[in-house]
């Protein structure tokens, strides 16, 4: 290991790699990869989608089988055969995609498949209550173990599934970005709980997007790009923007291509609004402006935009999209008058997984392609055929599947599905969540080019940096209300986290 | 199209078996079609008469009530729902007509009120389940036990007969258009119907929206509501026509039709013919098709001489091992176009 660290010296590696190398029909996935993990270290793997991590993790954890090379564990050769044989080697992968059953209760998924059993099998529910609370307890997490999954939120489900792996006695865990989903709070939760896990001398294998991420938790960070083994390095002594470099494999100029809109007119504005979780809210956008809503995980942030597309229920205040009133609970209305919202929740609000590229695309839009009832597939076609050309989605043709498509790619799928229909107010709901870095950029790209046009532009998120990059204006939300507002030259990280975390009235930070 | 397809990296050309064991695994018709050749092949094989043209014609008579009835179900279960009633339709619907028929001296409103089952139960399965927020399965389960109690306490468990003899009413079942059946025609001008509206129109592809993923089809403005409304009305229409055809058979009301799991059979007819439990996925032609093939294993069977016993024990395995032949086609399908065909 020409690359081990003074820090981590000369302890054998717990898991090695070296020249694998696995081919899909046409595509080269992984090129004799090299990689190891080392006991107590936090081991950053990153790269853009489709760099060739998945590929890996699922080669890790028995999912894939390498066309050649060598996977040693504890430094004895392994054949993985299947996620079995992965388990039994007490390696643990935390997918991103939780393979949680949400009607089960905490206890029964962390346990799930190795239930403490009492004579005549039966199950030990005491011990299994039990032990899920101790699990928890040191976690840091405060949930009932008789919870169902199902009425958590996805950040607990997720630190459910770590808990899971710790139950499991793993000496490897692979996690998958793990905190795509979590808070401010949860991270530094999941970061103490992965110190420990270091401690004990599990290794962990940490797949993520946000450089900040690793520069707080990573020993060493390997980069991977098309396939190839890019560099494998100790985290200090780099910078992120060496690593945006090596992922990337050029010069990332700028990621947020922000270029100054002049404002138009007010296109929304919407008064008092309050409904389901947000209270009293007021909100004017222009045209060409773009508006970043900044919270923490459960301040409601997402909800506004569900609330004011009529998805989610309005109780109180009015909204008018460009001087007409849109009714609540309405979401073809506000699609009438020129709205379009794109939910944080891709796959479960957003895309129709089995439907093709084109007719996910062409969804909110059928009527324009109807003559009387009949729709005019060519023109479909046409239409869809123009947006992946200028939004570039890559994808093998308009009938692939979205199933099928990157992350980036299903979200200029959904990006298209509003475009077609002109709007002029879009809400974009965490538009970049779990999203490689050049797509990143390019929805940024796309989110000034709208603006550019005079569209007005609502987008959620809860990373700071981004919101920092692309908002004209940014809100800050707490509980359900706007706690803080501040312009573009104002905004700071410090501010930010500050107003979400502490501000207790409206006004004062701003 | 054509911009898209030059963007991609060019993929050398495969050839051998393998590309066209992609094409029959990739296409759900084509992999019905050769199960049909199959079944037809074997009764040709060792059942002589099954060589008369008849016979067919004869299959597609008998199997139309179940036709008809899997053009609602196809439907309904694209969208993700079930219909469990329709079995009892079947029932209710004849006793109805034959009923009013007797009451008013007058066939058409019988038939009118036989149809007019139709709608009026189907408004009452989609109210239950797209207002009041009951499940599918359950409600309809309901109205099964529900309109099947209903028919045999008003019928006190004796057939209805047409006491008026209505020959025009018979001719529903026994008249022919030129050389064609007309359930036959009414079962196939359904089929084209369903075909049209599903891949040819925006109300066939909410459909598809909703059963692939009803949030994100409610937050693109389909209102999911009133779709899944109509299709439980247009399920119960169409059992209710199936219905009247069946008492027009025999030109009576018979209470007992439809009672050895004529809904499970065209449920799992549609699912043979690869409509996705989970909704979404499917289309009406592979749906038909499956019919035909279940209706032929029976014909055939019969015109052999099974008796109905051993009937029921071969179909239960023949179909057994069709959903295995499907599911492993599934699986080729997926591992071919992983190797790239």
């Amino acid at each position: 290991m020409e690359t081990a660290t003074q820090n981590t010296g000369t302890q054998a590696p717990l898991l090695e790699m070296r020249a694998i190398h696995k081919e899909f029909p046409g595509v080269v996935a992984l090129d004799s990869v090299d990689f190891d993990l080392l006991p107590g270290e936090v081991h950053a793997l990153i790269g853009e989608n489709g760099a060739g991590k998945s590929t890996m993790i699922k080669i890790i954890s028995g999912l894939y089988h390498a066309d050649s090379g060598q996977m040693l564990v504890d430094g004895n050769a392994v054949d993985f055969r299947g996620p079995a044989d992965s388990i039994a080697r007490h390696i643990k992968v935390v997918y991103q995609e939780l393979d949680l059953v949400p009607g089960l209760s905490v206890a029964e998924n962390v346990f799930l498949g190795a239930y403490p059993k009492r004579s005549g099998g039966r199950v030990d529910w005491n011990a299994l209550h039990r032990n899920t609370k101790q699990l928890l307890d040191e976690l840091g997490l405060d949930i009932d173990p008789e919870t169902p999954v199902g009425e958590l939120r996805v950040a607990e489900q997720q630190l459910v599934e770590i808990a899971r792996a710790l139950s499991q006695n793993a000496q490897i865990v692979v996690m998958d970005e793990p905190t795509s989903a979590l808070s401010t709070d949860e991270v530094d939760r999941l970061f103490s709980f992965i110190r420990r896990l270091q401690e004990r001398g599990v290794g962990i294998i940490y797949v993520t997007h946000k450089l900040d991420e690793i520069y707080r938790i990573a020993d060493r960070v390997t980069v991977v790009r098309d396939g190839k083994h890019v560099i494998t390095t100790d985290v200090t002594g780099t910078n992120p923007h060496d690593l945006v470099t090596w992922m990337v494999g050029r010069e990332l100029k700028d990621l947020f291509p922000k270029t100054n809109v002049k404002r138009g007119p007010v296109l929304l504005r919407a008064t008092d609004v309050s409904g389901s979780g947000i209270q009293h809210f007021d909100l004017t956008v222009h045209a060409g402006e773009i508006v970043g809503l900044f919270g923490l995980l459960g301040a409601g942030i997402n909800t506004v935009g569900r609330v004011l597309f009529g998805a989610s229920e309005r109780t109180a205040g009015t909204v008018e999209l460009d001087g007409q009133r849109i009714k609540p609970n309405s979401p073809s209305d506000a699609m009438d008058k020129g709205m379009g919202l794109l939910t944080e929740d891709r796959k479960s609000d957003g895309l129709v997984l089995p439907m093709s590229v084109r007719d996910n695309m062409t969804l909110a839009s059928l009527r324009q392609f109807a003559n009387f009832s009949w729709l005019n597939s060519r023109k479909e076609t046409k239409e869809a055929s123009a947006f992946v050309d200028r939004l570039s989605v890559r994808t093998p043709s308009l009938r692939q599947r979205v199933q099928l498509l990157s992350g980036g790619n299903q979200q200029k799928v959904l990006m298209a599905r509003w475009l077609m229909r002109d709007p002029k107010l879009l809400i974009l709901a965490e538009p970049t969540r779990g999203i490689d870095v050049g797509s990143k950029s390019e929805i940024y790209r796309l989110m000034d080019e709208m603006a550019q046009r005079g569209l007005g532009i609502v987008f959620m998120t809860t990373e700071i940096p981004e919101i920092l990059g692309i908002a004209d204006r940014i809100l800050v939300m707490r509980e359900g209300r706007i706690v803080a507002e501040f312009g573009r030259s104002e905004a700071t990280q410090a501010r930010l986290v500050e107003a979400a975390a502490v501000a207790q009235e409206m006004g004062e930070a701003a | 199209m054509a911009t898209v397809q030059q963007a991609l990296p060019v993929k050398e050309p495969r050839q051998g078996w393998k590309r066209y064991a992609a094409i029959w695994a990739r296409n759900e018709e084509l992999s019905l079609l050769l199960i049909l050749a199959i079944v037809v092949g074997f009764f040709l094989a060792v059942e002589p008469v099954t060589r008369q043209r008849k016979v067919y014609w004869d299959l597609l008579w008998e199997i139309s009530p179940t036709l008809i009835a899997a053009v609602g179900i196809t439907m309904l279960m694209l969208a993700a729902q079930f219909d469990l009633s329709i079995g009892s339709m079947l029932a209710f619907a004849g006793v109805a007509t034959v009923t009013a028929m007797n009451r008013t001296d007058s066939m058409w409103i019988g038939i009118a009120i036989g149809l007019a089952t139709g709608p009026l139960i189907g408004l009452i399965n989609g109210f239950l389940v797209t207002y009041v927020g009951m499940q599918s399965l359950m409600t309809t389960l309901g109205m099964m036990f529900a309109l099947r109690g209903l028919v045999y306490v008003y019928t006190n468990k004796t057939p209805v007969v047409d006491e008026n003899q209505f020959a025009q009413f018979t001719r529903l079942w026994f008249g022919k258009v030129g050389p064609i059946r007309v359930p036959v025609i009414l079962a196939l001008l359904l089929i084209a119907l369903a075909w049209y509206v599903l891949s040819q129109t925006e109300f066939g592809r909410n459909i598809y929206a909703i059963g692939g993923n009803e949030q994100a089809a409610r937050v693109s403005g389909i209102s999911v509501r009133a779709i899944m409304f109509c299709l439980f009305v247009i399920s119960s229409c169409c059992a209710a026509l199936a219905g009247l055809l069946v008492a027009a058979q025999t030109d009576t009301g018979y209470f007992d039709a439809g009672v050895q799991g004529f809904e499970l059979t065209v449920i799992a007819a549609v699912v043979l013919g690869g409509v996705s439990m989970a909704g979404g996925q499917g289309n009406i032609i592979s749906a038909a098709l499956a019919v035909v093939i279940l209706g032929m294993i029976g014909k055939g069977m019969r015109l052999m001489g099974i008796n109905t016993t051993q009937q029921l024990l071969v179909v239960g395995v023949v179909m057994l091992a069709a959903v295995y032949y499907h599911r492993s086609r599934r699986r080729i399908a997926v591992r071919l176009r992983n190797e790239g065909y």
